[in-house]
C-alpha cells in the first residue's frame, strides 16, 4: 500500500502550487484512508488505486484550467465578447445580400472590439461601484463607436474625419492624468464632450470643409449624440465620485 | 473565486452532497466522502479530485470553512483537517432544498392532473 501512496503523492505534485500546498497532505491522508479500509475488508486495492489516480488526474486538469481562466479572466471575457459581436457580421455575410466583409475586415473588427472590451475589463478590475463601471462602459462604447465610425467607415470619404481621433486622444490623456479616479474622469469626459462638439465647427470654419447645409445638420446632430454619451458618462463618474467619498 | 453573490444561487450536485454531509456535524475529507456515499445509498461515489476541488471552491465562496486539525477517534491518531458549514452555507443548502421541494410538488401535481403523461409513467 505504501507503494500506491507514494505513487499518489507523486501524482499530486502536478496540481497548481497554491492548491497543492493547501490540500496535498489531506488528500494523501484521504487516499490512505480509502485504501486501508478496502484492504481491511480483505479486498484488492489495485483497481481502486487506478480509479483514484484517474479521478485525481481529471481533477488536476480541471484545477489547471480553472487557474488559467482565473488568471486571465479579463482576456477570456474580452475574447468571448469579441467572438459574440463578430457573429453579427458573420451572420450578415452568410444571409444578407450585399453584405460581403473580407477576412481582413473581420480581423480589424476583432482587434477593435477586443481592445475596447479588454480596456473595459482592465479599468473596472476590482471596482464594485456600479456607477463607475457604467461610466467606463459608456465611455468605452462611445469611443469605440466614434473611432470605428470615423477611422474605418468614413475616413476614406473625408480626411477631416481623422480629426475625431483627437477626441479619443483627449479622453485617453485625461484618463492617464486623472489616473482613472472618478472625479478626474468626470472632468475628462466633460472636456471630451466639448471637444466632440468643437470638431464639426473646426471642420466647417477653419478647415473650410465643403458641406452642404442638408448634410451639416445630421453631422452636427451625430456629434451631439456622441457628446451626450460622453456627458452621460461624465455624470456617472461624478456620481461614482460622490458615492465613493 | 469571489464570495457567492447570493445564498440562493443554484448548487452543483457535488456541492449539494457535501453541504448535506456537513449539515449534521463537522467532518474531515474522508468522513465527507463516506457520508455522501451513505446519504445517496451508494449511488454517488466522490473521489478525492472532485471532493477537494469542490471543497476549495466552497471555501472561496464562503459556504464552508476549515476548523482546527484534530484526530478522529474512530480512526488512527493522525490529525486531520475538519470542515464545517458557515451561515451562508446553511442558507444555500436551505434554499436548494426548497427548490427541490418545489420541483417535487410540481411533479406531484402534474402526475394527478389528467391528460399529462410526462410524470405519470
Amino acid at each position: 500500500m505504501a507503494r500506491y501512496r507514494n505513487l499518489y503523492a507523486r501524482l499530486l505534485r502536478f496540481y497548481p502550487k497554491p492548491y497543492r500546498e493547501r490540500f496535498q497532505e489531506t488528500m494523501e491522508q484521504t487516499f490512505n484512508d480509502i485504501c486501508r479500509e478496502r484492504a481491511a475488508a480483505g479486498r484488492g486495492i489495485l483497481g481502486l488505486a487506478v480509479w483514484l489516480c484517474a479521478e485525481t488526474a481529471e481533477g488536476i486538469m480541471r484545477e489547471h484550467v480553472e487557474a488559467v481562466t482565473m488568471r486571465n479572466k479579463g482576456i477570456v471575457r474580452a475574447a468571448l465578447v469579441t467572438a459574440g459581436i463578430l457573429l453579427i457580421p458573420l451572420w450578415g455575410n452568410t444571409y444578407v445580400d450585399g453584405w460581403n466583409w473580407h477576412w481582413y475586415s473581420f480581423v480589424l473588427a476583432a482587434a477593435f472590439v477586443f481592445s475596447a472590451a479588454l480596456t473595459y475589463q482592465l479599468v473596472v478590475k476590482g471596482m464594485s461601484n456600479k456607477a463607475y463601471r457604467s461610466a467606463v462602459g459608456l465611455a468605452v462604447v462611445a469611443a469605440f463607436a466614434l473611432t470605428w465610425g470615423n477611422r474605418v467607415l468614413a475616413a476614406d470619404e473625408n480626411p477631416a474625419n481623422l480629426m475625431y481621433v483627437g477626441v479619443v486622444v483627449i479622453g485617453v490623456i485625461g484618463a492617464a492624468i486623472s489616473r482613472l479616479r472618478a472625479r478626474g474622469m468626470a472632468r475628462t469626459l466633460f472636456v471630451t464632450a466639448v471637444a466632440q462638439m468643437l470638431m464639426p465647427i473646426i471642420a466647417l470654419v477653419f478647415w473650410k470643409t465643403n458641406l452642404a447645409l442638408g448634410r451639416a445638420v445630421p453631422v452636427i446632430g451625430l456629434n451631439g449624440l456622441f457628446a451626450m454619451l460622453f456627458v452621460a458618462s461624465a455624470f456617472l463618474f461624478h456620481r461614482a465620485a460622490r458615492t465613493h467619498t | 473565486m469571489a464570495k457567492m453573490d447570493s445564498a440562493n444561487a443554484p448548487l452543483t450536485p457535488a456541492v449539494l452532497h457535501i453541504l448535506l454531509a456537513l449539515s449534521t456535524q463537522e467532518r474531515h475529507g474522508y468522513g465527507v466522502m463516506k457520508q455522501v456515499e451513505a446519504d445517496s445509498h451508494g449511488k454517488v461515489k466522490m473521489g478525492p479530485g472532485t471532493l477537494y476541488g469542490s471543497i476549495a471552491r466552497m471555501i472561496e465562496a464562503g459556504l464552508i470553512r476549515e476548523s482546527d486539525k484534530k484526530t478522529d477517534p474512530t480512526m488512527d491518531d493522525e490529525r486531520r483537517v475538519y470542515y464545517k458549514l458557515t451561515g451562508l452555507g446553511q442558507e444555500a443548502l436551505a434554499a436548494e432544498l426548497d427548490r427541490y421541494r418545489e420541483v417535487v410538488a410540481v411533479a406531484r401535481r402534474k402526475t394527478c392532473s389528467p391528460g399529462t403523461y410526462a410524470y405519470g409513467m
